[in-house]
């Protein structure tokens, strides 16, 4: 019989299931123009923050796999984005005491940079299938949703400040 | 291969995000592939799925803002139409202007009103002609329609026209079917009184009443208006005639000066002999 999957994971595969369920439906609804926000990203910070960076590539590359197979034009290109930046927000993240980190400006500051890290990544690699101007496609892509990906963040930080104890943190 | 292990255990978290970031740049080499695309075909199902959920909501939010840029639309086409038909009827106007000014036998000066004046028994405009178009005092004003007034004070550019809708306008007229005689004058509103017509008079609703040539200040066959009334006056003999002057006085926008010089000596003698109020 195989080992039961632990609450936790259980937990985070949920969360991210319907964060990107979430990214399907309402995200196009609330664009500013081309600028959408990513909640999967949002919610991959989160879960790399607390579980790790291993836990950040693997659940980055889930997460941007589904994203490219029902949204992409080109497969593989967020799972890039996604596994390079969970990575990264579990190593810049990683700290002894990382629930306190969700909870701090730094965690924000840090979402808006690897947000612009991911947005540029997928976009590098995107870029060949762009019919635009690079800077102007840099622009709108890259720092615009990073932006208002990081105005989500900042909501999330909010909220778990104020529920701070009911955190589910690996130390 | 006991140290490969070891390296892995050690650097398993770089080792596992290389992999995963190496899977995908095979992914996005091999995006086009049939493999991929059945994959995809499975997920954009389920993706069609949760997006019609809410597909709704996004078609009332685009038909929210289609409705706001048909509306800007509509303002603009309904701005436009206003200005086409602005257009239109301007350049009727300028048209039926050329064509009189065509057709008149006079030298005409062609004027644009510049300001207008409206009280009860005054009525002034202010035409863009003076003295430098050779525009003189008394000289008759008119449109393709028929008289407007007289102007009486002039300036280097400028030229203030007495309307015939005013209390101390006065005209010579006849009707143009029987050739009878008369006064024009101002009555009530934007009508005139045609005066001194004797009740036997051959004179009939709808007769059109035009400048005699017995007017020292207006050139004859000028139309001045249509008869609508015809009833018993208050003095006896006399008839009470209204005429419904053919110019619509409160719409006027151009206007022709029409340089009619009076005749000087009939004009000193009529000054002398006659009462103001019949010159």
């Amino acid at each position: 019989m195989p080992p039961p999957i632990p609450r936790a994971v259980l937990r985070d595969a949920m969360l991210m299931a319907g964060l990107v369920a979430l990214q399907i439906m309402l995200a196009p609804l609330i664009a500013i123009g081309p600028v959408v926000p990513d909640f999967v990203l949002v919610g991959l910070l989160f879960v790399a923050a607390r579980r790790g960076r291993l836990t950040g590539a693997v659940v980055g590359f889930c997460a941007g796999l589904v994203i490219d197979l029902g949204l992409g034009e080109v497969v593989g290109l967020f799972a890039l984005a996604k596994t390079i930046t969970g990575f990264a927000a579990g190593y810049l993240l990683d700290e002894e005491h990382p629930g306190e980190v969700l909870r701090t400006p730094r965690f924000v500051l840090a979402a808006l940079a690897l947000g612009v890290l991911h947005n540029l990544l997928s976009l590098l690699a995107y870029f060949r299938t762009l019919d635009q101007q690079f800077f102007s496609a840099l622009l709108e892509h890259g720092v615009g949703g990073a932006i208002y990906s990081t105005v989500f963040t900042s909501v999330s930080v909010l909220i778990l400040s104020r529920i701070a104890h009911r955190i589910d943190v690996q130390e | 291969m006991h140290s490969l292990l070891r390296f892995i255990e050690t650097f398993k978290d770089y080792v596992v995000a290389t992999a995963l970031s190496l899977v995908s740049i095979f992914l996005i080499a091999h995006s086009d592939s049939p493999q991929i695309q059945v994959l995809r075909s499975l997920t954009v199902g389920a993706v069609a799925t949760l997006q019609s959920s809410t597909g709704w909501v996004s078609s009332m939010l685009s038909a929210r803002n289609e409705n706001a840029s048909l509306r800007t639309i509509n303002m603009e086409l309904m701005e436009e139409l206003l200005q086409l038909r602005r257009v239109k009827q301007e350049n009727a106007e300028l048209r039926a202007m050329i064509g009189f000014m065509e057709r008149s036998s006079q030298s005409l000066v062609p004027a644009e009103v510049v300001g207008k004046t409206f009280a009860p028994g005054t009525a002034t405009l202010t035409i863009n002609v003076g003295e430098a178009d050779s525009v003189r005092v008394r000289m008759p004003v008119v449109t393709e329609r028929g008289l407007v007034g007289k102007v009486i004070a002039v300036s280097r550019g400028y030229a203030i026209v007495q309307l015939a809708i005013t209390k101390d306008f006065r005209a010579t007229v006849k009707v143009s079917r029987s050739r009878i005689d008369g006064i024009i004058a101002w009555r009530l509103g934007e009508k005139l009184a045609l005066q001194n017509i004797v009740k036997t008079a051959d004179i009939r609703l709808g007769d059109t009443i035009i400048t005699s040539e017995y007017s020292n200040t207006f050139p004859p066959d000028i139309p001045v208006g249509t008869v609508t009334f015809i009833g018993p006056g208050e003095r006896g003999v006399f008839s009470a005639i209204d005429v419904q002057p053919h110019v619509q006085f409160q719409k006027l926008e151009r206007v022709f000066v029409i340089r009619f010089a009076p005749r000087a000596e009939q004009q000193a003698l009529e000054q002398r002999a006659l009462p103001q109020g019949v010159r």
